[in-house]
C-alpha cells in the first residue's frame, strides 16, 4: 500500500470541505431586530405532500406578520427572518439532527416541528434537551407530552382525539348508526387514532364490528375490502395517510362497497384527495383540526376569514387544517414571543403555561404541560368538490346522510 | 365462508400487477446481469407521462398513451444504458447495482422537482368499473393489467426464441464472448435490451396509473416487489415473472384473509425465504451459473 | 511505516475529534462513525466474502430495540444492554445464516433482504417492544459520551476486519470470494469461514444499532428496520473499495461528507446531487476511491477516465 500524491492532495481537498462546508450561519438572533426561525419539513420521504402544505402556512404567515407590522418587543417592531427549513427525511434521526443544527450552529431557538409524531418524538427529545421552543403544530402523540420534554408546545388535540367530531356529528344527526369497521395503517399516528377511536365509538354504544390494520406503504386493499363486505357495517372508519385514503376509496368503489358514512383521517380536507378522485370523493367526511370557515378575532390576522381569504389569493387555494395549524403555529410563537418580550426560549416557552391565546382557531389554552386542554376539533364532509364543514353542532345541517351507493352516483 | 371466491380473484388481479411490473426487471436481471435498482422508478415515469398526457389538452386515454410510454421509456433505457451502464458491463455485478441505486436518487429527485411529492391519481370513465358476477366483483382494469402481463409475457418469449433480435439477445445473457464471437454487436444488443426492459416498465407505469394512486417515490416499493417476483419465480425464465407474481398475489391474498393484513408483507418475505432454501434456483429457474 | 501511521493518526483525529467539536458538528462526526462501523460491518460479509447482504439492517433493528427494551422496561445499564444486544443478534444470524448461506449471489441478496423485512413488519405486531410506536428510552449520558462510544464500536471493528485479513482466515475468505466451489476442493471449510463472518457482521451492526438507540432517544420499525440503511452500507463499502480494511472507512467519510454538505444547502435538490456524485464516482473509480488513492489504479488524471476501459462493453 502506497500512499500516493493523489491521495495527499484528496485529503487536503476533503480537509478544506469540511472546514468551508461546515460553517453554520453563526449569526445570534436579534441582529437588525430580525427574529429568526427553524422548521423541520418533509421535503422527500412518504409524508411530502402534507408537508408541502404546512410550509405554504408557515411561509405565508411570516410575510403576512411583515406586512402587518410584524412583532413587537418592548414596543420595537420586529420582523421575522425567512424561515430557516432543512429537510427531516421522513426519518426521526434526521430530525434530531436538524434540531441540533438549527440550535448549535445556526442559533435558532425558536423552531417549527416536524410533521408526523415519530420525527416529533426524536426532535422533542433534542429540543428540550438544548432548551428551545418547539411548536408541535403537526406531531399529535401524547408521548411528546409525557416523556419530561419542556418547552415544546402542543396547540393540536392529541390524536386518540381525532376521529371524536366525526362521530358526535354521526350520533347528534340521529342518523341510528349501529355498526361500524375501523382500519388503519401500522404508524403510529394512525394507530393511535384508531385506538382513540374505536374506545370512543364503544362508549357511545356502537358496535366495532372489526378493526384492520394494513401495512403504511401498502399498494393493494383489495383482500381487505373482501373482507369488511359482508360485514354490512353502516360506517368505515379509516385512519391512514393521503395515498392510503384515494387507494381505499377507489378499490371501494371498484369492489362495490359501500356504506351509510366514510371517513378518513387526513385526506379529505386536502386540495390532493378530491384532485385524485374526482366525484368518486363526493360525501367523504375527515376530521379537520381547523376549519377554514371560522371567523375569529386575532391580534396578527385581524381574523380568520381575512388570513383564508389572503391565503386564497397568494397561493391559489383555500387552506386546509394542514395550513391553518401551521399558520396558527407562527401566530402563537409570535404571541409568546410579544407577551414576554424577549426571544429567548425560556421566556417564551414560558410564555404558555396556563394562558389562553387569541388565534385563527379561536382562544388556545395551554396547560402547564405546554399541552392545550380546549380544542374539540371539527369535521368536514366533500361536497361538490369541497370540503364543507358539519361539525361543531351549528354546522350539523350541513351533514348529507346517508351517503348515496356508488352505483346511484 | 362466502368471501374466498374474491379472495382467489383478487390473488389472480394482484398477480397480474407484480408480474407486470416485473418482467422488466427479470429481463434486465437474467440478459444484462443488472439488478436495475431504478427500475421502480421507471415505472413512475410511465405512470406520470400517461397522467401529463391525459391531462393535457390532447386528453390522451390512458390505454392509448401505452405506446407512446413504451417508446419515450425505451428510447430512455436505450440512452442510460449505452453512456451510462456499458461502461461497466465487464466489471463486478455491484457496480451497475450501485450505478442504477445513483441514477434511481436522481430519478426520483426529478420527479419530486417536477411533480412535487402530491399523490395523483388518473381518472377516466371506466377506471372504478368492474364486472359483477353474484357477489364477486372483478374490476375492468385491473383485469387489463392481468391481460397485458399475459400478453406481453407471450409477446416476449415468442421475441426471445424466435426473432433474430431476440434470439441475439438471449444469446448475450448466455455468454457474452461467444456471442460477440458470433457477430452479435454487444452494445447495441445491450442498449436495446435495456431498452426493451425500460420501455415495458413504461407500459407497467401507464397500467398502474390507472390502478393505483402514485407519486415520484413509489419507486422504492416495485423494485423491491420487482426483485422478490423475480427470484420466486426464477431467472432465466420468461414464464418466471408470471409464475412469481401470481404466486405472491395468491399468497398475499389469502394470507390477508388467514393471518391478517399487517402481517402479509411478513409472510411473503418468510415464504421466499423457504422457497429459496429449498429449492436455490426459485420456482422456475434455469440452473445458471 | 505508513502501516503504522494511517491507523494511528486516524485514531487520533478521531479520538481529539471531540475537543474541538460540539453541538451539531459533534453529531455529524457521530453519524460519520457510525456509518463507517456500518460499512465495516458489510464489508466483513459482503466484501471480504463476496456474499451480498441487503439485509444487515436487521442486525442493527434488533440491536436497537434489544438495548432500548431492556433499558427502557427492564432498566439494565448501559454496557450489560450492548453486550445483550450483540448476543441477540449473533442469536438471530445464527438461526438464519445457515438457512440464507446456502444460497448464491443474488439469491442471497433478496433472502436477507427479505428476512430483515419480515423482521421489520413482525416487530410492529409485538406490542411488548411497543407496537408501532416503537420505545423511547433516556440514558443519562453526553455526547461525547455518545461519540466515545461511537468509535469504541467503529474500533472493533476495524481490529474484526483488520485481524481477519492479516491471517489465513483473509485469505480463505478470498477464495471463496473468487470462486467457493474452487475453495472448498482447495480443503478450505467455506460454511466455518463464511458463517464466522456473517456473525462478525451481525455482533458488529447490533452494537452500533445499540448505540444509535441509546444517542436518538427513540427506535421504532420505520427507522430501525429501514431497508435503506442495508442499500447504504452496500454503497458506501463499495465506494470506498469493497474487500479492504480502510475501503469502507474512505467511502463512508466521503459520502456522508458530501450527502451532509448537500443536505444542508440544497433543501430540494440533495438526492439528485448525490446520486450523481454515486454515478461518477462509479464510472471513474469503478473499484472504489482507495485503491485509487493507494496506486492500485495507477495514479493520473489519465487512469480516471481509463478505469473502466477494460470494463467496457
Amino acid at each position: 500500500m502506497r500512499l500516493t500524491l493523489g491521495s495527499i492532495a484528496a485529503a487536503v481537498a476533503l480537509v478544506l470541505l469540511v472546514t468551508i462546508g461546515f460553517q453554520g450561519t453563526a449569526s445570534p438572533q436579534d441582529v437588525s431586530h430580525t427574529i429568526r426561525l427553524g422548521a423541520a419539513i418533509s421535503n422527500t420521504g412518504s409524508l411530502a405532500a402534507a408537508g408541502k402544505l404546512t410550509t405554504d402556512g408557515y411561509d405565508f404567515a411570516v410575510d403576512w406578520i411583515n406586512a402587518h407590522g410584524g412583532v413587537k418587543i418592548n414596543g420595537v417592531a420586529y420582523k421575522l427572518a425567512p424561515i430557516k427549513y432543512y429537510d427531516d427525511e421522513s426519518k426521526p434521526a434526521q430530525s434530531a439532527a436538524l434540531i441540533e443544527k438549527l440550535v448549535t450552529q445556526d442559533h435558532i431557538s425558536l423552531i417549527l416541528g416536524p410533521y408526523s409524531s415519530d420525527n416529533t418524538i426524536a426532535a422533542a427529545a433534542i429540543s428540550s434537551k438544548l432548551g428551545a421552543v418547539m411548536m408541535a403544530d403537526e406531531g399529535v402523540a401524547k408521548v411528546i407530552w409525557t416523556s419530561g420534554n419542556k418547552n415544546v408546545i402542543g396547540p393540536i388535540m392529541y390524536d386518540y382525539q381525532y376521529m371524536y367530531p366525526i362521530v358526535d356529528a354521526l350520533l347528534a344527526k340521529q342518523s341510528g348508526i349501529k355498526t361500524a369497521v375501523m382500519m388503519h395503517a401500522d404508524d403510529s399516528f394512525s394507530v393511535g387514532v384508531a385506538e382513540g377511536a374505536v374506545a370512543y365509538m364503544k362508549n357511545k354504544g356502537i358496535r366495532v364490528l372489526g378493526d384492520f390494520q394494513y401495512p403504511a406503504a401498502t399498494t393493494d386493499v383489495s383482500s381487505l375490502v373482501a373482507q369488511i363486505k359482508p360485514l354490512n357495517a353502516d360506517v368505515l372508519m379509516s385512519s391512514g395517510h393521503i395515498e392510503d385514503a384515494i387507494l381505499i376509496t377507489r378499490q371501494a368503489k371498484q369492489n362495490g362497497l359501500n356504506f351509510k358514512a366514510l371517513a378518513f383521517t387526513v385526506a379529505p380536507p386536502t386540495p390532493d384527495y378530491v384532485k385524485a378522485l374526482g366525484k368518486d370523493a363526493e360525501y367523504v367526511i375527515g376530521p379537520s383540526p381547523w376549519l377554514p370557515q371560522v371567523n375569529y378575532t386575532d391580534p396578527y390576522f385581524g381574523n380568520t376569514q381575512q388570513f383564508v381569504a389572503g391565503f386564497k389569493a397568494k397561493r391559489g387555494y383555500i387552506p386546509d387544517y394542514h395550513v391553518g395549524d401551521a399558520a396558527e403555529g407562527v401566530e402563537l410563537l409570535v404571541e409568546a414571543i410579544a407577551k414576554s418580550n424577549s426571544t429567548d426560549p425560556a421566556k417564551v416557552g414560558a410564555a404558555f403555561l396556563n394562558t389562553t391565546f387569541a388565534t385563527i382557531a379561536g382562544f388556545v389554552h395551554f396547560d402547564n404541560n405546554w399541552h392545550e386542554d380546549n380544542q374539540l376539533g371539527a369535521a368536514v364532509q366533500i361536497q361538490n368538490g369541497a370540503p364543507v364543514p358539519i361539525w361543531p353542532q351549528k354546522y350539523l345541517a350541513n351533514l348529507k346522510f346517508p351517503m348515496p351507493s356508488w352505483a346511484q352516483r | 365462508m362466502e368471501i374466498w371466491p374474491q379472495i382467489i380473484v383478487n390473488g389472480l388481479l394482484l398477480g397480474g400487477v407484480y408480474a407486470l411490473s416485473a418482467l422488466a426487471f427479470s429481463l434486465e436481471w437474467g440478459i444484462l446481469n443488472i439488478v436495475n435498482l431504478a427500475h421502480g422508478s421507471f415505472i413512475m415515469l410511465g405512470a406520470y407521462l400517461t397522467w401529463m398526457l391525459l391531462t393535457s389538452p390532447l386528453h390522451l386515454d390512458p390505454l392509448l398513451s401505452i405506446p407512446i410510454d413504451f417508446a419515450v421509456l425505451a428510447v430512455l433505457g436505450f440512452l442510460m444504458q449505452r453512456y451510462l451502464l456499458n461502461r461497466v458491463m465487464r466489471g463486478q455485478f455491484f457496480l451497475t447495482l450501485l450505478l442504477t441505486f445513483g441514477i434511481d436518487y436522481v430519478l426520483v429527485n426529478i420527479g419530486i422537482l417536477l411533480w412535487t411529492a402530491d399523490p395523483r391519481a388518473v381518472i377516466t370513465s371506466y377506471s372504478a368499473t368492474s364486472l359483477a358476477i353474484g357477489a364477486l366483483t372483478i374490476p375492468y382494469t385491473r383485469v387489463a393489467v392481468l391481460a397485458a402481463a399475459l400478453v406481453m409475457t407471450v409477446a416476449l418469449a415468442r421475441f426471445m426464441h424466435h426473432t433474430r433480435m431476440g434470439r441475439a439477445i438471449n444469446a448475450t445473457g448466455m455468454d457474452l464472448d461467444a456471442a460477440s464471437l458470433m457477430g452479435v454487436r454487444l452494445p447495441i444488443v445491450f442498449a436495446l435490451t435495456m431498452g426493451l426492459g425500460c420501455g415495458l416498465a413504461g407500459v407497467a407505469g401507464a397500467l398502474y396509473s390507472v390502478n393505483f394512486p402514485f407519486s415520484p417515490q413509489i419507486g422504492g416499493g416495485l423494485t423491491l416487489r420487482a426483485f422478490v417476483v423475480t427470484c420466486l419465480g426464477g431467472l432465466g425464465n420468461v414464464y418466471g415473472p408470471l409464475l412469481g407474481g401470481l404466486v405472491l398475489g395468491m399468497v398475499e391474498s389469502v394470507a390477508s384473509v388467514v393471518i391478517g393484513s399487517g402481517a402479509v408483507d411478513a409472510a411473503a418475505f418468510i415464504m421466499l425465504v423457504f422457497i429459496l432454501a429449498l429449492r436455490p434456483r426459485g420456482l422456475g429457474g434455469r440452473v445458471t451459473a | 511505516m505508513l502501516r503504522v501511521a494511517l491507523p494511528v493518526g486516524f485514531g487520533i483525529a478521531v479520538l481529539a475529534t471531540p475537543l474541538v467539536a460540539s453541538g451539531y458538528p459533534l453529531r455529524e462526526a457521530t453519524t460519520i462513525l457510525m456509518y463507517m462501523a456500518l460499512a465495516l460491518s458489510w464489508n466483513l460479509i459482503g466484501g471480504l466474502c463476496g456474499y451480498p447482504s441487503v439485509g444487515n439492517v436487521a442486525f442493527f433493528g434488533i440491536g436497537a430495540y434489544v438495548t432500548a427494551a431492556l433499558v427502557a422496561h427492564l432498566h439494565w445499564t448501559l454496557l450489560p444492554a450492548l453486550g445483550a444486544s450483540a448476543l441477540a443478534a449473533l442469536a438471530f444470524a445464527a438461526v438464519i445464516g445457515p438457512i440464507v448461506l446456502r444460497l448464491n449471489g443474488h439469491y442471497f441478496a433478496i433472502a436477507t433482504l427479505g428476512t430483515a423485512q419480515a423482521l421489520g413488519q413482525i416487530v410492529i405486531m409485538v406490542p411488548w417492544v411497543g407496537g408501532p410506536n416503537g420505545i423511547i428510552l433516556r440514558v443519562p449520558i453526553g455526547d461525547t459520551d455518545v461519540y466515545y462510544l461511537m468509535a469504541a464500536v467503529l474500533g472493533l471493528a476495524l481490529l474484526i476486519t483488520h485481524v481477519i485479513l492479516r491471517g489465513s482466515w483473509g485469505y480463505a475468505c478470498r477464495m471463496i470470494r473468487q470462486d467457493e466451489h474452487a475453495a472448498a476442493a482447495c480443503g478450505v471449510n467455506a460454511t466455518y469461514y463464511k458463517t464466522a463472518c456473517w456473525g462478525l457482521s451481525a455482533i458488529v451492526a447490533a452494537l452500533v444499532g445499540s448505540v444509535y438507540a441509546v444517542w436518538i432517544t427513540f427506535v421504532n420499525p420505520p427507522s430501525v428496520f429501514d431497508p435503506l440503511y442495508s442499500l447504504t452500507m452496500v454503497v458506501l463499502t463499495l465506494v470506498g473499495g469493497a474487500g479492504t480494511l480502510w475501503g469502507p472507512v474512505v467511502g463512508a467519510f466521503l459520502v456522508e461528507i458530501v450527502d451532509q454538505y448537500l443536505w444542508a444547502n440544497l433543501l430540494t435538490a440533495h438526492t439528485l446531487f448525490l446520486g450523481v456524485v454515486i454515478v461518477v464516482i462509479v464510472l471513474f473509480l469503478p473499484r472504489g476511491v482507495w485503491p485509487y488513492l493507494t496506486g492500485q489504479q495507477g495514479l493520473s488524471w489519465r487512469s480516471l477516465f481509463e478505469g473502466t476501459r477494460r470494463l467496457r462493453v
